[in-house]
């Protein structure tokens, strides 16, 4: 009698592994059928960390060609303008004492590799004398 | 002696005659067609170069600025924007030398003078858009 108890154990503990593994690859399935059948993320919804990272290396070459036309310019080299570029799109700041001056400036960094767009922040302000 | 003088005179009469020499329909088109593949070549082979030179300069501006040098950063991002004006000069020579040598084949289909011409033309066009590529560096 407790040779057959024993038996029954067994053939019970066997029966519950059985089932266990089984439910187990059925969840592992539907885990993966899960992911395929998701959506893939579009690329443009979010950039990867290497992404973001180059894009802030471009926009930082382009903030330093834009400074360098500016200051390498006989017009704009007099002033000192905030050059800041977010996705390739140059936003000018700071003071300068002539529209011309202002539009100089802006043609300039328009001229320069990788500028989507120039944003003119710049205030004219007439210098006193 | 003065056989050989007419021989001279001769040669370079008949030479003068083919250099101006009007071509065939069917000959200047294929010349025409010629001219515009090379020239599409041309022009795109300097574009690749000029993208190719200014990723190069902009990678050094990027290699400075990841050092933390600011001068170095100034000087690169200097030399780019040099590096983008030539560029941008170069693509304008070859696009007009381009024009220039399908202007040319045209020609040939003009005889004598209006042949040489409308070449002399064609080399004043030429020389036009290379002395503005320049001035607009």
């Amino acid at each position: 009698m407790p040779n057959l108890t024993k038996a029954l154990l067994v053939a019970a503990a066997l029966s519950c592994t059985a089932l266990a593994g089984c439910t187990s690859t059925e969840s592992r399935k539907s885990e993966t059928t899960a992911k395929s059948q998701a959506p893939a993320p579009k690329k443009s919804d979010a950039a990867t960390p290497e992404e973001s990272a180059t894009q802030t290396l471009d926009d930082s070459v382009v903030t330093a060609k834009v400074k360098a036309k500016l200051v390498d310019d006989p017009v704009t080299k007099a002033y000192q303008i905030n050059v800041e570029t977010f996705k390739g799109t140059v936003q000018l700041s700071g003071f300068v004492d002539s529209a011309e001056a202002a539009t100089r400036a802006t043609s300039l960094a328009k001229d320069v590799g990788g500028v989507k767009d120039v944003k003119n922040s710049l205030q004219v302000r007439k210098s006193e004398g | 002696m003065q056989l050989k003088v007419l021989c001279a005179v001769a040669a370079a009469a008949f030479a003068l005659t083919a250099c101006n020499k009007q071509e065939s329909a069917a000959e200047v088109q294929r010349d025409v067609s010629k001219a515009q593949a090379d020239a599409q070549r041309e022009v795109a082979d300097a574009r690749a170069d000029v993208k190719e030179a200014n990723a190069d300069a902009d990678r050094k501006v990027a290699n400075a600025i990841t050092d933390h040098d600011q001068d170095d950063v100034a000087k690169a991002a200097h030399d780019a924007n040099e590096t983008a004006d030539k560029g941008k000069e170069k693509i304008v020579i070859a696009q007009a030398e381009a024009d220039h040598k399908i202007a040319v084949e045209k020609c040939d289909a003009l005889e004598g003078s209006q042949q040489r011409q409308c070449k002399d033309d064609a080399d004043k066009t030429l020389d036009q858009a290379k002395e503005a590529a320049k001035a607009n560096r």
